[in-house]
């Protein structure tokens, strides 16, 4: 006699379809081998959930914290980063002006370019979502990419679907850009936010794709850090991620 | 509100160390119980769930978001128990000359024979350690973790036939080793018997 084995845990938790159930309840009622071990199991079954858990001490991941805020501590071209914060005054002026520091393909970018009069009047600068991709050569290093991310500090963004305030995506606009972002969404996981750029260049001198994503804390809530994703070109996996601004 | 897991790392990735401690409170809790029952020492269980948060830790970075983070977790802290009973086997006499009063009962991982057992009733907590390692985890996934056999397909990375198969197998193997078996059969569950 062959044993439905494969529907027997299933039928002990009392989850299995009706269809299924039924098909084993006549091989059940012919059947003294799995009648018992149903038995069985559903006995242990009972026993495990009667089982109460054991309290765990507090010093558990104390170590993995530890390391985790020891990680934090800002690495070198982010400690330059905090130097640089004394002369905040320039780094605004080049806020202004760096996203499109690099970019050979000007005319095709689609920067989060902020206008002056924007910027400077305090209302949020209005960003569309990236639909280009820019190709440069520009060859990045950790400190060149933060300074991007900082480029688009100081101001508050709001973030268009469509230039023309359709409410609709506009369609890619280069045919490299549909593979460029799907790299770039791979290596992203988790929702990185909303990417306003999307740079073809190199990294360390490696071709990679440089994502420029706006971030906002929940649905509706205006954007309040910048993120520059790093990716290898070849096997889209991420080379650095952690560069960010608070706006 | 609380923030789910995936806006925690997000945070945590962004730089913010405080996402990660509570990722870590989160989960305290499910990883130390799954490893002290997979292991069945305090002790032990701790070690690999320290071991398994700093794994976790370590490979944030390329967590990607298409496994639920629970499924990753729970594959992580398997994979540190599994790390700390090879580590034990290989260092039997370290852990003894360090347990002056050791027993049998509290050294090395757990007994996988039951033959070696008397029989009687037994609590769960020490049937859990003399049955096979495969259906221990198995069991302890499903049925104290609560985990769906779809979601320990993933964590065990086997077919989730297998997975039903070794549920189904381990929970006789467990009542048998808890002296529950009041019946003329008498068998032994072993792995031997198991059926994808």
């Amino acid at each position: 006699m062959t044993h439905p084995d494969d529907l027997l845990a299933e039928y002990e938790d009392g989850a299995l379809a009706d269809g299924e159930r039924a098909v084993l309840e006549r091989h059940l009622a012919t059947c003294a081998r799995c009648r018992d071990e149903v038995a069985l199991a559903q006995r242990a079954r009972r026993a495990l959930a009667d089982l109460p858990d054991a309290e765990a001490a507090p010093t558990i991941g104390g170590t993995a914290i530890q390391r985790a805020s020891e990680r934090s501590e800002r690495p070198a071209w982010y400690r330059w980063g905090a130097v640089a914060a004394g002369v905040a005054a320039a780094i605004v002026a080049l806020a202004l002006i760096l996203p499109n520091v690099g970019s050979v393909g000007a005319d095709r970018a689609q920067p989060a370019a902020a206008s002056a009069e924007a910027g400077a009047s305090g209302r949020p600068t209005t960003v569309s979502a990236a639909t280009g991709i820019e190709h440069q050569g520009t060859d990045y290093d950790a400190m060149s990419v933060a300074e991007l991310a900082r480029s688009y500090g100081g101001r508050a963004y709001a973030v268009s679907l469509s230039a023309g305030g359709q409410n609709q995506v506009p369609a890619p606009q280069d045919s490299s850009f549909g593979s460029a972002s799907t790299c770039l969404a791979q290596a992203a996981g988790i929702g990185e936010g909303v990417l306003i750029r999307l740079v073809d260049a190199r990294f360390q001198g490696t071709p990679a794709f440089l994502g420029v994503y706006l971030t906002s804390p929940g649905a509706g809530q205006p954007a309040d850090a910048v993120r520059v994703l790093v990716v290898r070109k070849d096997d889209c996996s991420r080379v650095l991620s952690s560069a960010w601004a608070k706006l | 509100m609380e923030l789910p897991d995936d806006e925690l790392i997000r945070r945590f990735l962004t730089g913010d160390t405080d996402a990660f401690t509570l990722l870590v409170e989160r989960h305290r809790q499910r990883v130390y119980n799954l490893c002290l029952r997979l292991l069945g020492d305090a002790d032990d269980a701790a070690d690999a769930a320290q071991d398994a948060f700093v794994s976790v830790l370590t490979k944030l970075d390329s967590f990607r978001g298409e496994a639920a983070f629970t499924t990753w977790l729970h594959r992580i802290a398997v994979n540190a128990c599994y790390d700390l009973t090879r580590r034990r086997r290989r260092q039997p006499m370290l852990r003894l000359a360090g347990d002056g009063d050791a027993t049998d009962e509290d050294t090395g991982p757990p007994v996988a024979d039951p033959a070696d057992e008397l029989a009687g009733t037994r609590d769960v907590v020490a049937a859990l350690r003399v049955i096979p390692e495969e259906f221990r985890t198995a069991v302890v996934l499903a049925d104290l973790q609560d985990l769906p056999y779809e979601e320990i397909a993933k964590v065990l990375d086997v077919p989730i036939g297998t997975v039903k198969s070794r549920v189904h197998r381990g929970r006789i193997a467990l009542a048998r080793a808890m002296g529950l078996e009041g019946r003329e059969h008498d068998r032994t569950a072993g792995a031997s018997q198991e059926q994808a």
